[in-house]
């Protein structure tokens, strides 16, 4: 019973990470029918920046804080310098682009790092166990399920109780209206690339105490996102939200009942979905009667 | 205010705009007439950016407009409701309306609803749950939400029903009675509400403006509705 009761704390914690990573490629999907497939270089990035900013300067809330700005900026750089040019063009070429931007991201890290992983310090106030009665969990991974449910909280409303949420959600359905009420859609989209992509270093940061840093941590987040949007629904929040939480809590319990198949179950869940209910299993509502 | 000099324009390689010409001055309303196909909505859509033009020029006081995103053609003061209304269905009736909202406009939520009550009533619906008319009521009082110097409409009354157009004709009557400083441009299908709104008619035929006419001149015009706008009760109408 321990075992389970921490295995599924563990999924839930995997999960949210899940979450965060895939929510900002559901984002900019919805927006703009882009798929970013340097959205995983992103988590690895914050990671990575995580590792060197804490090895200098000790502090972890820093080394987090800065790791997913510089990710931000980068990913401001990026998407005026790469995208921009390539939005007008078929989506194989933004496959193509961005795949691109992953390979030299994740080389520059071996280079400027190294191919082996890193392993980075668990912040010392968050170090140990926590008895929650009969029960203990490490306190770290309590705090990652508490911060990034607080994240998910938090971007709900973002998206469903603000302005700039309508127009997000306004601009998913019609670029044009919104841009006839003297939107600037290329800006919007702009803010919701970056802010995906600091989402992924965020997530990248949070996760790396636990499983270290290593070159390919990118795409295997990359891989497991696409699941989780195709097991939720592309382009919907509470989908990326459900089928993350999904994934987790399914590759966490297969690790414990058939640990060589847990990388599997993920994808065989996939499967499923997109057999029995190919739009996800919670996707973005219906265009109703427009 | 708003000139349209002279532009071609189309959709890929078939051309729909050869030379349109038309202008509208400050706080006038001005109709576009035509038969399906002649480029009414091509126009219209040429003049908020939309479209690209391949001749000719569109300016606005002075300021020239083609080649401009379509988000800045909105910001110069031109507000379009175009053919399909673009409500949107994922958002609620009152978010449709906060998206559009500006800084330093006279025209805010509430003078929104004042207009159109019915859009108070539904403000927690979604966009998807609208009739028609109501459709059409959300997406002009969209559009003054951003205090635009011309307004556009393209077929507003289109698919609604006789007694929803009347309304719908009274309600843009009284947004011209208390904004007399903002023009109009309307796209129009039906006669009576285009010479019941415009103070001036073009009528287009085949991607240029074929005729020009005042409300008066147009409606005791019986020949010219018949021979451009297919009106079969045109003698009817102008006795009456």
């Amino acid at each position: 019973m321990q075992l389970y009761m921490s295995q599924l704390l563990n999924g839930i914690g995997l999960g949210m990470i899940y979450f965060l990573v895939a929510v900002g490629l559901t984002l900019v999907f919805g927006v703009m029918r882009f798929v970013n497939f340097a959205h995983g270089a992103f988590y690895l990035l914050g990671a990575y920046g995580t590792f060197t900013v804490m090895q200098v300067t000790g502090s972890f809330v820093l080394a987090v804080a800065a790791a997913v700005a510089a990710v931000a900026l980068l990913a401001l750089v990026m998407e005026r310098a790469v995208l921009a040019r390539i939005y007008a063009l078929a989506p194989t070429y933004h496959i193509l682009a961005t795949f691109g931007v992953t390979l030299i991201l994740e080389e520059a890290v071996k280079l400027l790092w190294s191919p082996a992983p890193q392993r980075v310090a668990t912040p010392e106030m968050l170090r140990g166990l926590t008895q929650m009665g009969p029960f203990a969990y490490p306190t770290y991974r309590l705090t990652i399920i508490a911060v990034a449910a607080l994240c998910a909280l938090g971007l709900w409303y973002l998206l469903e109780r603000t302005r700039y949420g309508a127009l997000v959600r306004g601009g998913a359905e019609s670029r044009e209206v919104v841009s006839l009420l003297g939107i600037d859609v290329r800006r919007l989209f702009t803010v919701n690339f970056v802010l995906g992509a600091a989402l992924a270093a965020f997530a990248g940061a949070l996760v790396s105490p636990i499983r270290g840093a290593d070159p390919g941590m990118g795409t295997e987040a990359l891989a497991v996102a696409f699941v989780v949007c195709v097991v939720g629904g592309l382009g919907s929040f509470s989908g990326a939200l459900a089928g993350a939480l999904a994934v987790g809590i399914l590759q966490s319990l297969a690790t414990s009942l058939w640990g060589a198949g847990a990388g599997l179950v993920a994808y065989i869940a996939m499967a499923l979905v997109l057999l029995v209910r190919p739009e996800g299993l919670m996707p973005r509502a219906s265009r109703g009667a427009a | 205010m708003l000139s349209v000099d002279g532009i071609d324009a189309g959709y890929g390689k078939s051309q729909i705009l050869y030379g349109a010409s038309l202008k509208v001055e400050q706080g006038e309303a001005v109709g576009l007439l035509g038969r399906n196909g002649a480029g009414k909505t091509t126009t219209l859509r040429a003049i908020m950016g939309l479209l690209p033009i391949s001749a000719g020029a569109i300016t606005c006081h002075g300021r020239r407009l083609d080649g401009l995103p379509t988000h800045l053609v909105a910001r110069q003061g031109l507000a379009m409701v175009p053919e399909y209304r673009g409500v949107l269905a994922q958002l609620t009736v009152e978010e449709n309306l906060q998206i559009a909202v500006r800084r330093g406009t006279a025209f805010g939520l509430t003078d929104a609803y004042a207009l159109f009550p019915r859009l108070r009533e539904r403000k927690a619906n979604s966009g998807a749950t609208l009739s028609g008319g109501e459709q059409q009521m959300l997406a002009i009082a969209r559009c003054l939400l951003a205090g635009p110097r011309l307004i556009i409409l393209d077929e507003p009354t289109q698919g609604l029903a006789p007694v929803i157009v009347d309304e719908m004709v009274e309600a843009i009557q009284g947004i011209r009675r208390s904004q007399q400083a903002t023009s109009l441009l309307l796209v129009e299908q039906n006669l009576d509400v285009c010479l019941a709104l415009a103070d001036r008619h073009y009528i287009l035929e085949e991607g240029h403006v074929v005729h020009a006419a005042s409300t008066a001149d147009l409606a005791a015009a019986p020949r010219i509705q018949q021979r451009y706008l297919g009106v079969e009760d045109g003698a009817a109408r102008a006795q009456a």
